[in-house]
């Protein structure tokens, strides 16, 4: 008996020891790791404004890794559209004769995948801003609406190079992988909300980039809000964002030709930076080598060539446009937009310009019947580039003249001259007189394959195997 | 105290400077003589006694002196014990210790490896009536006693039974015990684990009652998480492989000398040179990566990493990667033991998903202070060098080359033909690889103590060059302490051990291939002046050799144990350890390395990584008795913390070669730095019950807790349960089958898991990028996945034990099976979610399935000659058993359900047509494209694969007096791609072929875009480019002489062992590469032949 109580005893006592234990070890105090040292953890990012202003910067540098948003966005859209074309390269070639495999990998690192991962990293500052701790209320809404700018602006590209796409607003990586693809005009609303908010709380300066014009400002999203509307079809509201641009003298005026893409041009008003070279990659990705010619990669299309030389006296075609004679003794027509080859920053890429913004209120005063307006308007153009009034007299025959003003001073900048056609339902006939291949399903491009077989939510457009 | 004052005796007895200096006269002597063949044995020499009238003792203390042997008994025993008078000179010691037995009725005597061990005698028919009298008309008596080890420890826990009684008890912590009630002369039986059982008869004071450890292979003591067992009673699935038989292996890495030991254990060394990789898989690949496939290593308690510390964060080298694992020096292995199914593992619980290796290293013995001093020398060279054609018949390969493709050879298209001396002849594999490595080892351990402290303290050092062209070497200082010490009353006791190992590896980076291994030729390797000549589009295969590659490590290993019984049979324990290993690499390269017309400028590449490792583990036990049956209760805990840390990594341009290594003088081109912290803890629990030694009953709950995985998913729950029946103990089995002296059967099955991924994964983060303008920028690097979790592996495993014959045959066969899910593997993302991967739980199973043999036999145990062989076998098989999406995945190319994870798919060779290689076009598309057939993407076929079907070893030891030979063969039934394609190119490129492709019947191109060598790939990629790479290979033969002791002596040493010994000797295969083992470009496995002397003082 005595025995048996000592062990009971002895069996309490290891009971209470194991008991210690696990209360010991179930601690979490005990596995609370350090900090990697070769990241910053999200939550450290967002503590203080000094490494949320590198998470802002860093949305821009990852905008102009690889060229993607000045050469390529202005060089592909162009292939398919009827701005560029090109001789050799396969994967390239897809896009000149309409028929893009769905496995074209231009198609999924640049245009699909590069713009969502910029997106992600909108959507983490939009997230993780409101928590941190040691920022000011006002710092905090500037970048919030910093962030959901440049989020508008990767899926104005998305929307309307693919149609419908993935909305994806949170970094929640369980929620958005499996997501479908949103509609276009769900897309379209999330970007005006977006550039909306944008609009009303970023400065009216440039000051966040003291006095250069590479980060967003109110006017940036001014800019992109006036070409949304006018995607749209909403020629009042895109009217009003445009004139209060150009009514904002002050800030915003025409440069002569040679000055428009340059870091001090008052017409830019939003320009992403050089690399650290300090080379415009533009300019070195699009113009022929003088010293090596060989078959340039973008060459303008006999129809680019005509409407350059359609008026005589048009001053853009010399000076946007270069010729090169290549060993095999043909001579091509390159655009040559930027000229800044060499180090030294002569030129910064330039994604919103105050011209552009003629030809957008011209555009919405002609639909809206305003033909004074809208001759007004393409006459500021005309006049840099050496021309007078434009003939057309009636809303018809103004918005043909305004397609034909866009062509030429968009020309090879951004997808323009793609994204008008699509816009103004004139591919089918414009295309398709110039491109036997065109078909109206290549109007949109195909949803890659490697992403379809990554989320098998994703359908794909029509017109397209696999 | 008897024993101590025999062990005094023998004592040297004049210690000092003498015997140092004869020893090393003697050192040298047998060095140059390299083996002395002495035929004498240790048992043989002859005794002589003088004895008129001496205490037995007296008598027995001189034979066993004179013979070197010890003498073990209970004290009680020599009580009554009549006085000798015998005189008589050379007697063997078996005939001596007969004689002086003959006159002492009571006692008896064993003789076992050198010790005498003494015993009551057997009682006769008559005498135990007698007993049985006496006992009926004797009062009742109240039996006391001490049961201690061989040390004179008590033995806490050891049972005393009643024979014929229904009466057992057991030893305080003290190994004390009283049993009240018994009649004098009662039998009683004394046993533990790991100890042979003794039956003796009670009296009132039994004194101190001494148990012989156990030699049988069944009841050695095996460490097993923290506690220990025996192969009789385990319940789980455990190999070890005893110090003795890794140090007859003369390799630098411990890891590569248990190759083929362990069925289940299934290892490659990847290069034949001190420091190569080894790739170690228990019971097959888990996980989707092998990476995370690799065992747990626990040195003296601690976790030791095995991944090349030079590779585990941060910027990598080019260097080669330098396992740590050989910073553990293999002579100071006490054993190693393999853990490997969820019983045996449960108590490391996530760590040891992929089953565990325990390193334990030598501890220091009670007794005189005992030094001994190592020292051997050896070589080794490259058995197998893959021939390649001579001069005239290259030559004459490219000559018709031209001639097929229609081409005039040229000073730049074939400087072989027109610039090179047509005569000219360098065999480059002997200049490459065909020197003679040479490896010296020397060690010095002293060790010592009382009952109640011990210490042990040793230091090596070893050097082992390479059998490259600039004979570069590695070098290694080894230094460990280790301290016990228990108090009187044996109820606290400490172990500390502190090991410090240096190793400085200059071995460069050299892969045998075709730019070096397959140069023409004629290729002249100097130029007139005697500058290295660089050929036209060739590279001069000795410039490698001017890189300077230095890696230098350091592993300081301190682990303490502290114990305390708080009440008869509850024990608090605590371990605690440290690690550090620390890996600084210098990479220099300067221009005479490089081709000149690079006009490369000197580089550097200078880079510190270490590891450090802390890990603190309380622990409870208490051993309950319950009648027959004995519950054992475990709790404890573990906390470990892990920093990997790379200081600063740097690549730049020196000027000065005297101060490359020196920051200052470097033009850094790129620089990193980084640092992750990992921390584990867990808490378990461990019930043990053994009913009777018959029925075993184990099992085990655990929670882990791992910094891998986010907050909310960081803990998970294991557990397993296992059951063993020693059915050969049922009266039944016993009665009816006399020869199966053992039988057991043992089942466990139990889940743990896995974390074998990058710290921090679970988490989002940033890293710093390319600067927008003025602005320094930071952009996301990875995201979140906060679901991440445990990956799970369920464990089965069933085993039949038997023995045979008094355990003279041992047999057991079991099978495993593992499962598992939730493979933590990086997995690809939709772009949407702003990434292409992240690290997640992959929805596949992983199975691992296999059998394994294992056979011990004593084949002959007569006058003095022992025969023993141990055989294991083991026939695995890894099977993909689910990948749900496989086909629309981007693994779709690299697996294929139903099948094992590394996967041979190869196209169907329908012959070489006109010299051109043809395949099938299996899907009929009319064209031959990559990418699996099984899975609907192409022509390649699933061919079989890369894993051993079977894999085994087979060890002979013969011991017959002072000899004691090792025979030890392994062998791996296994295909690989041709091992002969590594060394050649199409024939006619201007590169050389070994002889064995010479005859393949190509058509000779000299441009591999010509028809028939841009069908090269589907001659390399088809089935008939796979051939056996299956090997047997006789790993090992080691022969040891032990001198007999009154010559050893007479020179002043207490024991004195001459050894040869000679790894990898011979290998039977039909592979046609290097080596079928290394299956690469790396330099084989060496044949290497010692021969050392260990003397003991």
């Amino acid at each position: 008996m005595k025995n048996s109580f000592k062990y009971i005893g002895q069996a309490v006592f290891a009971l209470l020891a194991f008991t210690l234990l696990l209360t010991l070890g179930g601690c979490k105090k005990l596995i609370e790791n350090n900090a990697s040292g070769g990241q910053l953890l999200d939550k450290e990012v967002y503590k203080d404004s000094a490494t949320v202003k590198g998470a802002l910067a860093g949305m821009y540098s990852s905008l102009i890794t690889n060229n993607r948003y000045s050469v390529l966005l202005s060089g592909f859209p162009g292939y398919s559209a009827d701005e560029l074309t090109n001789y050799n390269l396969e994967p390239v070639n897809q896009f000149v004769l309409n028929s893009i495999l769905t496995t074209n990998a231009e198609v999924n690192n640049n245009f699909w995948s590069a713009p969502y991962s910029v997106i992600y990293a909108a959507n983490a500052v939009i997230e993780n801003v409101p928590a941190g701790s040691n920022l000011s209320p006002k710092f905090q809404v500037q970048s919030i609406a910093e962030a959901r700018f440049v989020r508008a602006f990767c899926y104005f590209y998305l929307v309307n190079l693919f149609g419908d796409v993935p909305l994806v607003t949170t970094t929640d990586v369980e929620a958005n992988k499996t997501s479908p693809r949103s509609s276009v005009a769900a897309v379209y609303a999330q970007i005006t909300a977006d550039l909306l908010f944008a609009q009303a709380n970023l400065p009216a300066n440039y000051a966040l980039s003291a006095g250069a014009r590479t980060r967003a400002n109110k006017w940036a999203a001014t800019a992109l809000l006036a070409r949304t509307y006018l995607y749209l079809g909403n020629w009042t509201a895109a009217e009003t964002q445009a004139t209060s641009l150009l009514e904002n003298t002050a800030l915003f005026g025409l440069e002569d030709l040679s000055r428009i893409f340059v870091p001090t041009s008052k017409e830019a008003i939003l320009q992403l930076y050089n690399d650290a070279s300090g080379i415009n990659p533009y300019a070195s990705a699009m113009l022929p080598s003088p010293t090596a010619p060989t078959i340039p990669k973008y060459v303008f299309t006999d129809q680019l060539k005509s409407a350059y030389a359609a008026e005589t006296g048009d001053g853009r075609k010399a000076a946007w446009s270069v010729t090169v004679t290549a060993p095999n003794a043909v001579v091509y027509t390159c655009p040559a937009k930027y000229k800044g080859t060499t180090a030294g920053n002569a030129e910064y890429f330039t994604l919103f310009r105050l011209g552009e913004q003629y030809l957008i209120r011209a555009e919405a005063r002609a639909q809206l019947n305003n033909v004074t307006g809208a001759s007004a308007d393409l006459l500021a153009l005309r006049q840099r580039a050496g021309l007078g009034a434009t003939p057309a007299s009636d809303k018809d025959a103004l918005l043909l003249a305004v397609e034909r003003e866009r062509r030429i001073e968009l020309s090879c900048e951004m997808g323009h001259r793609w994204f008008d056609l699509k816009r103004t339902a004139r591919a089918n006939a414009v295309l398709g007189a110039v491109k036997p291949t065109w078909k109206p399903e290549a109007a949109l491009y195909p949803i890659p394959a490697d992403q379809r077989g990554r989320n098998g939510n994703l359908t794909q457009n029509p017109g397209y195997i696999n | 105290m008897n024993f101590y004052a025999f062990t005094k005796g023998m004592l040297w007895p004049c210690p000092g400077s003498k015997v140092l200096i004869k020893t090393m006269k003697l050192l040298i002597i047998l060095l140059t003589a390299c083996l002395i063949q002495v035929s004498a044995s240790s048992f043989g020499q002859k005794i002589n006694l003088n004895a008129r009238n001496v205490a037995f003792k007296t008598a027995l203390e001189t034979i066993a002196a004179q013979a070197g042997a010890k003498v073990v008994y209970p004290d009680a025993l020599l009580d009554r014990t009549k006085n000798v008078r015998i005189s008589f000179t050379g007697l063997t010691l078996t005939d001596a210790l007969d004689r002086i037995f003959e006159g002492q009725p009571n006692l008896a005597y064993e003789l076992k490896d050198n010790t005498i061990v003494l015993k009551k005698n057997e009682p006769s028919y008559i005498d135990r009536v007698k007993g049985l009298a006496e006992a009926l008309f004797t009062a009742d008596i109240d039996v006391r006693g001490k049961v201690v080890d061989s040390l004179g420890l008590g033995i806490p826990g050891a049972t005393v039974k009643v024979v014929g009684k229904p009466k057992t008890i057991y030893t305080n912590s003290g190994g004390d015990f009283t049993i009240s009630g018994l009649k004098a002369g009662e039998m009683l039986e004394i046993s533990y684990v790991g100890y042979k059982t003794i039956v003796l008869p009670a009296k009132q004071d039994l004194g101190i009652i001494r148990l012989i450890a156990s030699i049988g292979k069944l009841d050695e003591v095996t460490v097993m998480s923290y506690s220990q067992t025996t192969r009789r009673l385990s319940t789980g699935s455990i190999g070890k492989v005893a110090g003795e038989e890794i140090i007859k292996q003369p390799v630098s890495n411990a890891v590569v000398a248990l190759q083929g030991r362990v069925p289940g254990l299934f290892i490659t060394q990847s290069a034949g040179y001190a420091g190569g990789n080894v790739s170690v898989t228990i019971r097959g690949q888990n996980s989707l990566t092998l990476n995370s496939s690799a065992p747990l290593y626990i040195v003296d308690g601690v976790p030791f990493g095995s991944a090349p510390v030079e590779k585990s964060i941060g910027a990598f080298s080019p260097q080669s990667d330098f396992s740590p694992l050989n910073t553990i020096n293999p002579a100071e292995i006490e054993n190693v033991v393999v853990l490997k199914d969820a019983d045996a593992t449960a108590i490391y619980g996530s760590r040891g998903a992929n089953g565990v290796i325990l390193i334990t290293t030598k501890k220091g013995r009670p007794g005189r202070t005992n030094v001994a001093v190592d020292f051997s020398q050896g070589f080794g060279e490259v058995v197998n060098l893959v021939e390649m054609l001579g001069t005239a018949d290259y030559l004459n390969i490219r000559k018709q080359a031209f001639i097929n493709d229609n081409i005039t050879p040229t000073v730049t298209n074939a400087p072989d033909l027109t610039l090179f001396d047509q005569n000219a002849f360098t065999n480059f594999p002997e200049l490459l690889i065909g020197n003679t490595s040479k490896q010296t080892n020397a060690g010095l351990a002293i060790s010592g103590g009382d009952a109640f402290t011990q210490f042990t303290l040793s230091g090596t050092f070893r050097r082992e060059s390479t059998v490259y062209y600039d004979r570069s070497d590695d070098k290694a200082t080894q230094l460990r302490l280790s301290v016990q010490h228990k108090s009187r009353n044996s109820r606290f006791a400490t172990t500390a051990t502190v090991s410090y190992n240096s190793d400085n590896n200059q071995i460069p980076i050299y892969n045998m291939n075709l730019t070096n291994y397959g140069l023409p030729p004629n290729y002249p390797l100097y130029t007139p002046t005697g500058a290295l000549y660089w050929g036209p589009g060739y590279t001069n295969p000795l410039a490698a050799f001017d890189t300077y590659n230095n890696l230098k490590s350091t592993n300081l290993n301190a682990a303490a144990t502290l114990r305390y019984t708080v009440l008869p049979g509850l024990d608090i324990k605590a371990n605690g350890g440290y690690n550090l290993i620390d890996v600084k690499g210098n990479m220099v390269t300067p221009v005479s390395a490089t081709n000149p017309s690079f006009n490369s400028l000197p580089q550097i590449i200078s880079n510190n990584n270490y590891i450090r490792t802390y890990i603190a583990e309380p622990q409870v036990s208490y051993e309950f008795n319950t009648g027959k049956g004995k519950l054992n209760l475990i709790a404890g805990g573990t906390w470990q913390q892990t920093e990997t840390v790379q200081p600063f990594w740097i690549l730049g341009n020196y000027t000065n070669p005297q101060l490359a290594t020196n920051l200052n003088q470097t033009n850094i081109l790129a620089k990193n730095s980084d640092y992750a912290d990992f921390r584990y803890t867990s808490v378990y629990g461990r019930a043990e019950y053994n009913l009777s030694n018959k029925y075993l009953v184990s099992a085990n709950i655990r929670r882990d807790g791992s910094t891998k995985f986010g907050n909310n998913n960081r803990f998970g729950n294991f557990g397993s349960a296992a059951l063993g029946w020693i059915f050969s103990k049922e009266k039944l089995i016993g009665d009816n089958l006399p020869w199966l002296s053992y039988g057991k059967l043992r089942a466990s099955y139990g889940t743990v898991g896995n974390d074998k991924i990058r710290d921090y994964e679970y988490q989002s983060n940033y890293s710093g990028s390319s600067p927008y303008g003025p602005s320094t920028t930071l952009t996301p690097a990875r995201v979140a996945n906060p679901y991440l979790k445990w990956e799970e592996t369920r464990k089965l495993d069933i085993a039949l034990e038997l023995g045979f014959l008094k355990d003279r045959i041992l047999l057991t066969a079991g099978y495993y099976r593992n499962r598992s899910t939730n493979l933590l593997q990086s997995v690809p993302l939709a772009a949407q979610t702003g990434f292409s991967q992240y690290t997640s739980n992959f929805d596949a199973t992983v199975q691992n399935k296999g059998l394994e043999l294992e056979l011990n036999t004593i084949n002959l145990d007569k006058g003095g000659f022992r025969w023993t062989s141990s055989f294991n076998i083991t026939f695995p098989q890894n099977r993909l058993v689910s990948y749900p999406g496989l086909l629309t995945s981007t693994n779709n190319n690299t697996y294929v359900v139903g099948q094992s994870l590394n996967l041979r798919t190869v196209y169907q060779s329908t012959g070489i047509v006109n010299g051109i290689a043809t395949v099938a076009d299996l899907n009929g598309d009319g064209v031959i494209t990559g990418g699996i057939f099984e899975n609907g993407r192409g022509d390649q076929y699933v061919y079989g694969n890369n894993d051993p079907k079977y894999y085994g070893g087979f060890n002979n030891t013969f011991t017959y007096k002072g000899f004691q030979l090792d025979v030890f063969l392994t062998g791996v039934s296994r295909t690989a791609t041709r091992g002969d394609l590594n060394f050649g190119t199409y024939p006619g490129f201007g590169y050389n072929l070994p002889v064995t492709l010479a005859d393949v019947g190509l058509k000779y191109s000299t441009n591999t875009a010509s028809v028939a060598g841009s069908r090269y790939n589907l001659f390399t990629g088809s089935d008939a480019a796979v051939e056996s790479a299956s090997f047997v290979r006789l790993r090992n033969v080691s022969l040891t002489y032990s001198l007999p002791a009154p010559f050893s002596k007479k020179i002043g040493m207490s024991s004195l062992q001459i050894y040869v010994r000679g790894q990898n000797l011979i290998t039977f295969t039909d592979y046609k590469g290097l080596d079928p083992e290394t299956l690469t470009t790396q330099v084989p496995p060496l044949k290497m032949f010692t021969t050392g002397i260990r003397a003991t003082f």
